[in-house]
């Protein structure tokens, strides 16, 4: 299975080890990921907030080489995959559209499937494949699953996950054996790109979603977008001192607990780039060595921390 | 007490047409129910609350365009989601943005004007304690996201930091992660070279040339 990569520009500096960990996972699951050459930013909020067609004109422009070649397109950033969909949605819908499209871009416009990250790898080799091929367990561990906002909101243009209680994330996790716990603030905005200019906002907002966490009973936080991954991890130590409280949750990317649960190596996962550190949820987890009890002719137990998919949704 | 004479001079105003063909919202289907309201996770924040935008729309009351809470908007589609008339109120944030977005556009010392408002605004915000920040800054935040992506071709975080940093008068802002983000190799110095720069540039003379506006 072979898709066109979209990384968006964070995935290539503040969240390299999204990208890093992207890469590892796909190779484990026998998926290949070909970077769309020469792709340019898909315009993210800015875009929306100053000009409708140059909004949908971006990313487009991304998406007509992978459609020559035939292939759909994976994104791993909220904002980038948003940006996408909207401009399919928008082109789609609107002739008007499709016509200055046309005009701006010198090409006609063509669908083109695309997924977020999530959605491939879940969709895609499947949740029992990925628990099979499951080298540790994440049993033992309880993860509070953040979907954020874009992931799967205006449901009619993501079609992606329920939009008010999203499950894929947990689902995975599940599969995987682990603990994924219910709480309040799944899918509830943190404050995005307000991270540089309304600074009080996004403490506030992404304050909330620590402690409800962390009230959850959650030992570290999964995500799925790097604004979410950056407000949550990098403002932490701020939001603590602010608060005079203690969350010390480990915010980790989706594909970094999936691969750590696949085998490959924390080095090639980027987790040495958190800023709060995740080293105790990797010793864990590594210690929860599948492997070594199905040789050991345990295949109970291993099925055991292999765990199930569970029906939560 | 404000008082507001509705006629039909008022409902013809061009700003509402206007914002009715960007969005393609009928302003008319909200029946103020508050649903927006109350899942706003910005609404807090803001001057005038989601719903008193679209009721500011209906009875054309042109100070919608004065308000933060356009800028305040996060377009975290948590409002169209559950809207029960489904009017997508993050579209006619982003219509009503790009208006003003425009008319800033429209005087020649653009950014030089973004950011004496944005210093004034933040000195103003200093005396009165607050450190909310202000739609200047993220008109400002906006101005100059695209002007990176138009050199560069790719957002070049680094100096997108910097360049809003000072011109919001906070030039020392976010620099404590700095470090530590360069060690971690998570902030890149210098913009990504290898891309199609040219293409993008071709794009942004073009939609300009289309809409006979500069972006």
């Amino acid at each position: 299975m072979k898709y066109a990569y979209y990384p968006g520009c964070s995935l290539h500096s503040s969240a390299h080890e999204y990208d890093q960990s992207m890469r590892a996972v796909f190779s484990q699951l026998g998926m290949e990921l070909e970077e769309i050459e020469d792709w340019v930013c898909c315009g993210s909020t800015p875009a929306h907030m100053a000009n409708e067609l140059l909004s949908v004109a971006l990313p487009l422009m991304n998406l007509l080489p992978a459609r020559r070649q035939g292939l759909d397109v994976v994104v791993p950033c909220a904002a980038c995959f948003s940006a996408f969909k909207v401009a399919i949605a928008r082109a789609e819908s609107d002739d008007h559209v499709r016509g200055q499209l046309a005009s701006v871009l010198d090409e006609e416009y063509e669908g083109v499937r695309v997924l977020h990250a999530l959605e491939a790898i879940t969709d895609g080799p499947g949740l029992e494949r990925i628990s099979e091929q499951s080298l540790h367990s994440l049993r033992g561990l309880r993860v509070a699953c953040y979907y954020g906002c874009l992931l799967t909101r205006p449901p009619k243009v993501k079609k992606f996950d329920d939009a008010e209680n999203p499950q894929s994330m947990d689902r995975l996790v599940s599969a995987l054996g682990g603990e994924p716990v219910e709480w309040s603030h799944k899918g509830v905005c943190c404050g995005a790109s307000f991270s540089l200019t309304v600074l009080d906002v996004v403490h506030s907002l992404t304050g909330d979603i620590l402690e409800q966490a962390k009230k959850a009973g959650a030992d570290c936080i999964l995500v799925a977008c790097p604004l979410c991954h950056s407000n949550l991890d990098l403002r932490q130590g701020d939001i603590e001192r602010e608060r005079d409280i203690k969350i010390g949750l480990p915010i980790l990317y989706f594909t970094q607990l999936l691969g750590l649960a696949l085998g490959c190596e924390p080095e090639s996962l980027g987790l040495d780039k958190n800023f709060v550190s995740p080293g105790w949820i990797i010793d864990r987890i590594t210690a929860n060595d599948i492997e070594l009890d199905s040789a050991a002719g345990n295949e109970a137990e291993a099925a055991a921390l292999r765990g199930g998919q569970s029906d939560n949704g | 007490m404000a008082q507001y004479k509705i006629c039909q001079r008022t409902l013809d105003a061009d700003l509402l047409h206007e914002v009715a063909g960007r969005s393609g919202q009928n302003v008319a289907e909200c029946y103020q129910c508050g649903k927006c309201t109350a899942g706003c996770p910005m609404a807090g924040f803001m001057d005038v609350p989601p719903n008193q935008v679209t009721r500011m729309l209906q009875i054309g009351d042109l100070a919608v365009l004065e308000t933060k809470t356009i800028w305040l908007c996060v377009s975290c589609e948590t409002c169209v989601t559950r809207c029960p008339r489904e009017v997508d109120l993050p579209r006619l944030m982003d219509a009503l943005r790009q208006i003003t977005y425009e008319r800033f556009n429209e005087q020649p010392i653009r950014i030089r004007t973004l950011v004496l408002d944005a210093l004034i605004e933040t000195w103003r915000g200093m005396k009165k304690g607050l450190k909310i920040g202000t739609p200047h800054a993220q008109r400002l935040f906006s101005a100059t996201f695209l002007e990176n992506i138009r050199r560069f071709g790719r957002s070049f975080e680094a100096g997108l930091i910097g360049s809003v940093n000072l011109n919001v008068g906070s030039p020392l802002g976010n620099m404590d992660k700095g470090p530590e983000m360069l060690m971690k190799g998570k902030l890149k110095i210098l913009p990504d070279k290898n891309c199609a720069v040219t293409r993008i540039q071709e794009l942004f003379a073009k939609i300009e040339e289309l809409e006979k506006k500069t972006l």
